[in-house]
């Protein structure tokens, strides 16, 4: 496929894809948007204030990362003895007994994806404005990734939920929430809202991108 | 307003524009710039992809009303559905956690079923949309990124591997039909959404 040449503006439709001629180009009086003739969803070059939710969540997300760990996300009684337990330990309990790819799994999910979403989406964000022109399939292709693996964090989210609910036999054995959980879910949340905010199409735009 | 040509595409991703491609089923276009996928030819019909989601709704019933798991620990027996577990971890104090879980886990990909369940009858009876079509279809979008069926699939396999040690853990019929939904609902949205308003007046 070759793009069309000498196009004027154009705007594609978020909801429908229905491709519009962008008929104010240099902006529209405040108050005024455009809409999709077909589905009437507003149509815009890029959505409003994108990099600044996408550093809140990031920032946010980035703070609470340090309670997530740091914090137990399960205790556990058992035989009288409670113990608590963070995400690194769950992952060692997972080695020692065995179960090697699925440690490799959790720490997958809850280790090395929000680390790497938050350091990327940074990247993301700050090179929209101080390096707009780098690399920018690579880019492109590090956003899809990020959009693609987000939730898996949640994994560990519904472990603890799952092995709480069953394992309740009082002082024999149980197990419950810790307080680091609430700060991971957090994490796990703000990390999918940053992506959501960020907007790709700012990678590739051409005039310098204001606010 | 005026519309461009209907032959036209723009990819979401960079908005670059692009001629649409004609695909034979199975073909996937991609961006000329930014290599994201522009356009599916898709190899399931309407019909097909209406079948496939009243399959998943009932399932989804399955998955929502049968026991995750089963927990055995000296002769006493310990079982909880999905929405069980949503309840004990409010009562445990964590209302947070259990309104992330109920969402995630049941409302999010309950609406995704469903929604598609309004609006893929219309137009693949009489090729019509039903009213407010375009609202649905934002929803839809909304739903599947929070939709999480596959990690909860994950999740109550490795919660029997992390019990092994402890008590005899057995997954219950739920978690059978966490596997056969997640695989549904992945082919399902490979059909998409976007090119039925090409299909609608």
């Amino acid at each position: 496929m070759t793009p069309p040449q000498h196009l004027p503006p154009l705007l594609g439709c978020e909801t429908c894809g229905l491709v519009s001629l962008d008929v104010a180009p240099a902006g529209l009086p405040p108050g005024m948007e455009l809409c999709c003739p077909r589905c009437h969803h507003p149509l815009r070059h890029e959505r409003p204030a994108s990099l600044q939710r996408t550093w809140a969540y990031v920032i946010a997300a980035a703070i609470l990362y340090v309670p997530a760990n740091a914090l137990p996300v399960m205790v556990t009684t058992q035989a009288f003895d409670t113990s608590p337990h963070t995400l690194l330990g769950g992952i060692h309990e997972l080695w020692i007994d065995g179960s090697w790819l699925l440690a490799a799994i959790v720490f997958v999910a809850s280790i090395a994806v929000p680390v790497l979403k938050i350091a990327a989406l940074a990247v993301l964000a700050w090179s929209v404005r101080r390096a707009p022109r780098w690399r920018r399939l690579d880019r492109a292709r590090l956003f899809r990734i990020v959009e693609l693996v987000g939730h898996w964090s949640m994994l560990d989210v519904y472990v603890v939920v799952l092995l709480a609910a069953c394992v309740r036999f009082g002082s024999l054995a149980s197990a419950e929430p810790g307080p680091g959980l609430l700060a991971f879910l957090a994490v796990v949340v703000l990390t999918m809202l940053a992506a959501h905010s960020f907007d790709p199409r700012l990678i590739w735009r051409e005039r310098p991108v204001d606010g | 307003m005026t519309t461009a040509e209907n032959s036209l595409v723009v990819c979401e991703r960079c908005a670059q524009a692009h001629r649409w491609p004609s695909l034979a089923p199975g073909e996937v276009a991609h961006c000329t710039r930014c290599a994201a996928v522009l356009a599916r030819g898709h190899r399931l019909g309407v019909e097909t992809v209406l079948a496939l989601t009243l399959t998943a709704l009932i399932v989804f019933l399955v998955v929502v009303t049968t026991d995750v798991l089963t927990v055995g620990l000296g002769g006493q027996t310990e079982r909880a559905t999905v929405l069980q577990a949503v309840i004990r971890t409010w009562n445990d104090g964590e209302p947070v956690i259990a309104s992330a879980t109920l969402v995630t886990a049941v409302i999010a990909p309950g609406l995704w079923i469903v929604l598609r369940l309004y609006v893929l009858p219309p137009i693949a009876l009489w090729g019509r949309a039903p009213p407010g079509f375009g609202t649905a279809v934002r929803v839809l979008e909304w739903v599947g990124r929070w939709s999480m069926v596959e990690v909860l699939t994950v999740g109550g396999l490795i919660s029997i591997v992390r019990l092994a040690a402890l008590a005899q853990a057995t997954p219950g019929p739920a978690l059978y039909a966490l596997v056969v939904l997640t695989v549904l609902m992945a082919s399902i949205e490979s059909a998409g959404l976007k090119h039925l308003w090409q299909s609608i007046s």
